[in-house]
């Protein structure tokens, strides 16, 4: 398999223990703005599949204080190199 | 109680083969997320599709286990020809089944020639493998005589669980459609049978309003790649959403197609558009793209070109033409329904001119810039119908790209090469 992109960037993913946990946190978290996105939980960070929240570094304070305000449940925020690289082409 | 996102109590209740499963677990966020979160500006409401796909062996199975645990029966598919309308009506739940992946093929070539399409190849590997729980959960198989190598491949998938097998013509005579009319019956009776459950003329008219109504949702979806200025979806996205359709409720399916063309109206509206301006618009026909397959639109879509239009099973061909809900009487709803279905232009029929009149058609009502009409190693149909096909484009003055592939990354480079020129030719 190739590597993920070598550059600096950090991307965080908010795990969650249920979908619909993301989707709330999701639908929250981009009402106040945040580049939120859906996405699989990678390997690097959890063992187990499942839906995640993908946010910039710069934005995971704010959405843990969103989370807190609001009570939305998650598991926690794993930060990682990022993991996207477009032309990897490695495929299912 | 939330629901727990750890599916392996699931997938051991199902008697799957964990350990060789987590392998194919362990590849998809990798491929989900170059292919779909490489993008920029995508609609907002992808975000439902990114969370089934993220979840696929998970959110939806387990739904359709709790709906079995209520009584329903799962009836899986493999093909546009089989009228999900019948098995709804009967209170059963109709799901794809999951054949895109070269991860099933080795498993396929236990039992099936190696020179065998991947896509028969990969649904035997996923069934036998115990590796998808699509395959799993479905009380009875239903198949349909759309190609050689998928009758002979039922036989063998025959011993492993339930099948009841459709006779599709392959020409299209009248008597032809009053012959799959009879088809529809029978499988109206077998889903009697499976179901516990009357077939009657109200739910089947309601069932066939059902999957209307998801059919004019997901061509609103279609409708707005038309736009020349805007295109506010890409391929890649929009490929996902149709195979997910395979899998998902029709309702709520109806319903967040509906969503998303709600908002891709806004963006055209908006001005708001994936791709920059001038990007070349591509169509791609041929061979069906099943979950995960998402190679050949994430080469063409990273190599300076957008996908408008797929003219496939897994894109105009499930949702073009809508079944006539005038009549309500069974025989008149089963031919209704056969018209519908009979009129999806597959190359198993004889002759198929009227897939060449279609392609060229979209391509002109999607305004391309070039075709790429694609095959799946060893379909011999699309394979033979290439050429007509390719001839007729270019007689249209349309420029045309003939792919072969299948599902390995073995061939990636080699397609960003001779696609990559494509684009740059179409310049």
């Amino acid at each position: 398999m190739g590597e993920a992109n070598p550059g600096v960037r950090i991307d965080c993913y908010v795990l969650f223990e249920s979908h619909t946990d993301a989707m709330d946190m999701f639908a929250r978290v981009r009402s106040y703005g945040v580049d939120a996105r859906i996405s699989t939980t990678p390997r690097q960070a959890r063992s187990s599949c499942g839906v995640a929240l993908l946010v910039p570094s710069d934005q995971a304070t704010q959405v843990e204080r969103i989370a807190q305000e609001e009570s939305l449940a998650y598991e926690r925020i794993v930060a990682l190199p990022c993991q996207i690289n477009p032309k990897r082409d490695v495929y299912c | 109680m939330a629901e727990v996102i750890d599916r392996h109590e699931l997938w051991a209740s199902l008697d799957m083969d964990l350990e060789t499963h987590d392998v194919l677990c362990s590849v998809l966020p990798t491929a989900f997320g170059d292919t779909f979160l490489s993008q920029e500006n995508r609609p907002e409401g992808m975000a439902f599709w990114d969370m089934v796909v993220a979840d696929v062996h998970g959110i939806r199975p387990q739904e359709l286990v709790d709906e079995q645990a209520k009584g329903r029966k799962v009836f899986g598919t493999f093909c546009t020809y089989v009228p999900d309308e019948v098995a709804i009506a009967c209170n059963g739940i109709v799901t794809g089944l999951c054949g895109g992946s070269q991860f099933w093929v080795p498993e396929g070539e236990k039992y099936l020639p190696a020179d065998m399409c991947p896509l028969i190849k990969a649904s035997l590997g996923a069934r036998l493998g115990k590796t998808c729980p699509f395959f799993r959960i479905a009380d009875q198989i239903v198949g349909e005589t759309t190609c050689d190598g998928k009758k002979k491949m039922y036989e063998i998938m025959a011993k492993d669980v339930p099948m009841h097998i459709m006779e599709l013509p392959h020409q299209k005579r009248d008597k032809d459609v009053k012959y799959f009319a009879d088809e529809i019956a029978l499988f109206g009776k077998n889903v009697e049978e499976v179901t516990g459950v009357t077939l009657t003329e109200e739910n089947l008219h309601a069932a066939i309003e059902l999957i209307n109504g998801r059919r004019k949702a997901l061509a609103r979806v279609y409708e707005t790649r038309k736009n020349t200025d805007v295109i506010p979806i890409s391929g890649t996205d929009a490929l996902l959403m149709m195979q997910i359709a395979f899998f998902d409720d029709p309702a709520r399916c109806t319903e967040m197609a509906n969503k998303l063309a709600d908002e891709l109206e806004q963006r055209i509206a908006d001005g708001v558009s994936v791709f920059p301006a001038g990007t070349k618009r591509i169509l791609i026909t041929g061979t069906p793209m099943a979950i995960p397959n998402w190679k050949l639109h994430h080469i063409v879509e990273t190599s300076g070109a957008a996908i408008v239009c797929e003219e496939n099973c897994t894109g105009t061909k499930f949702f073009t033409n809508l079944v006539d809900e005038g009549p309500t009487d069974f025989a008149g709803m089963y031919q209704a329904l056969a018209e519908r279905y009979m009129k999806i232009n597959c190359t198993c029929f004889t002759p198929n001119e009227a897939r060449i009149d279609e392609v060229i058609q979209l391509a002109k009502d999607y305004h391309v810039d070039g075709v790429i009409n694609t095959n799946l190693k060893f379909c011999t149909t699309f394979k033979t119908e290439a050429p007509a096909l390719e001839k007729a484009l270019e007689d249209a003055g349309i420029p045309v790209l003939d792919i072969e592939t299948d599902y390995t990354d073995n061939d990636a480079e080699q397609l960003r090469t001779r696609i990559g020129a494509f684009v740059e030719m179409l310049s």
